[in-house]
């Protein structure tokens, strides 16, 4: 979390909090962006969202909190980029792309996690069904209110079942076994 | 020290998050809260490739595909995917009639229940409609007037009631009736006639698609003699 002192400091024109400031917003930010629009330019526009922030932040008066007038800046960024004219057709990532832009450059590592990540699945899936059920929902592309409705679950209690599901496959991931 | 999110209440939508089916509004919630938790952010980044992984492999979803449908068994109509507008209609449809709870609160299925129940209702009262006293046409046939031609517009539409007399019938004796046309085929037969009135005439009912225009020949004959003797004939004609 960036603390008050850091931003303080930062503000009074010190180099190594504002780099300090950067870099944590880079690294989240990045991964924000992959979701959002993909490995190619996710780089770049967290890049250039940091930089936005770094510029103005001295001059703001946060009503919101840093955190969230960032995110706000980097909303603004991802939107720009997909409503510019080169990326219109790319506006949505389609599950290949979402997908590619998550596994690694090695095709092999991603084949052997796939492997593993298939056996631990199936394993799991006989144990724990209702994070089968749930997962068959967000499958076929449903939501989170539309998935609890269905499952006749209350949020919290679906977000339970994904933390079990989720560490159970992670578990398994690591020991091979449940 | 292990350690820990720094808002748990949005820290829980992480799990979500990752599988992208949060709301927009959630959605920003949670990545505002991501910006400011390095317990999320280790999370997200620990799982990410597994999560896409997890949410969009072609493979994997057929693997979960196919299990949900094992263990649903008949609720497998839930995997079929979006559903498209008449797969919605069955399902809303569905939902209204499936009696999960009680009956008073499933309208559609109560109208269906007091339509099942009126439809034999309804043909119970047309058939007895059917049943109801139908126009006839008579045809009388007297031993004065025993050869007579009957030309009426709906005598092939209506069933007949043939008249006949028989003088010196008496009631409770049986009698051989038979009526057939000039070429012999019979139309009507009767070994044990005995409905006669006091005033010594029957009745029969001929159904009117048995009668065609044409010549016909009413035979009476007592079977008690040996051979049987006829002892009232008559033959009329229907009009075309």
């Amino acid at each position: 979390m960036i603390s008050e002192e850091l931003l303080s400091k930062a503000k009074k024109g010190d180099p190594e909090a504002e780099n300090e400031i950067f870099q944590y917003l880079f690294a989240r930010f990045k991964c924000l962006v992959k979701r959002r629009v993909g490995i190619e330019e996710c780089e770049d526009i967290a890049q250039e969202a940091c930089m936005t922030v770094i510029e103005k932040y001295k001059n703001q008066t946060f009503t919101i909190g840093f955190e969230a007038w960032a995110h706000g800046v980097l909303k603004n960024k991802i939107g720009n980029y997909l409503q510019g004219p080169l990326q219109k057709r790319k506006k949505t990532t389609t599950d290949k792309e979402y997908r590619s832009a998550w596994v690694s450059n090695s095709r092999e590592a991603e084949q052997d996690l796939k492997r593993q990540l298939i056996q631990c699945l199936k394993k799991i899936i006989k144990k724990n069904p209702a994070y089968a059920r749930a997962l068959n929902f967000v499958h076929q592309g449903y939501q989170t209110d539309e998935i609890c409705k269905r499952i006749q679950v209350t949020p919290n209690n679906f977000y339970v079942i994904l933390k079990r599901g989720r560490s159970m496959l992670q578990n398994c991931l690591k020991r091979g076994e449940i | 020290m292990k350690a820990k999110c720094s808002d748990p209440e949005s820290g829980a939508l992480l799990y979500a998050y990752e599988l992208n089916i949060l709301s927009e509004e959630d959605t920003d919630r949670f990545e505002i809260h991501y910006l400011s938790c390095n317990y999320c952010f280790k999370q997200i980044k620990s799982f990410e490739q597994e999560a896409a992984l997890l949410s969009s492999d072609s493979e994997i979803k057929e693997i979960v595909r196919v299990f949900s449908m094992n263990e649903t068994g008949a609720k497998a109509v839930e995997t079929e995917g979006p559903s498209t507008a008449p797969d919605r209609f069955l399902k809303k449809l569905g939902h209204y009639l499936w009696p999960d709870t009680p009956l008073v609160f499933k309208p559609a299925l109560a109208y269906i229940l007091i339509l099942a129940m009126l439809l034999p209702a309804y043909y119970g009262i047309k058939k007895s409609n059917q049943n109801t006293i139908r126009p006839v046409e008579n045809i009388n046939l007297t031993p004065f007037r025993s050869s007579v031609a009957i030309d009426s517009p709906s005598i092939t539409e209506r069933d007949i009631v043939l008249s006949f007399v028989l003088e010196g019938a008496m009631p409770g004796e049986r009698y051989h009736i038979v009526l057939e046309t000039e070429d012999g085929r019979k139309v009507f037969q009767d070994e044990e006639f005995s409905r006669f009135d006091r005033y010594e005439i029957g009745r029969i009912l001929l159904p009117s698609n048995k009668m065609q225009p044409g010549g016909y020949r009413l035979v009476i004959t007592d079977p008690r003699t040996d051979p049987p003797s006829v002892i009232q004939q008559y033959s009329f004609q229907i009009a075309r």
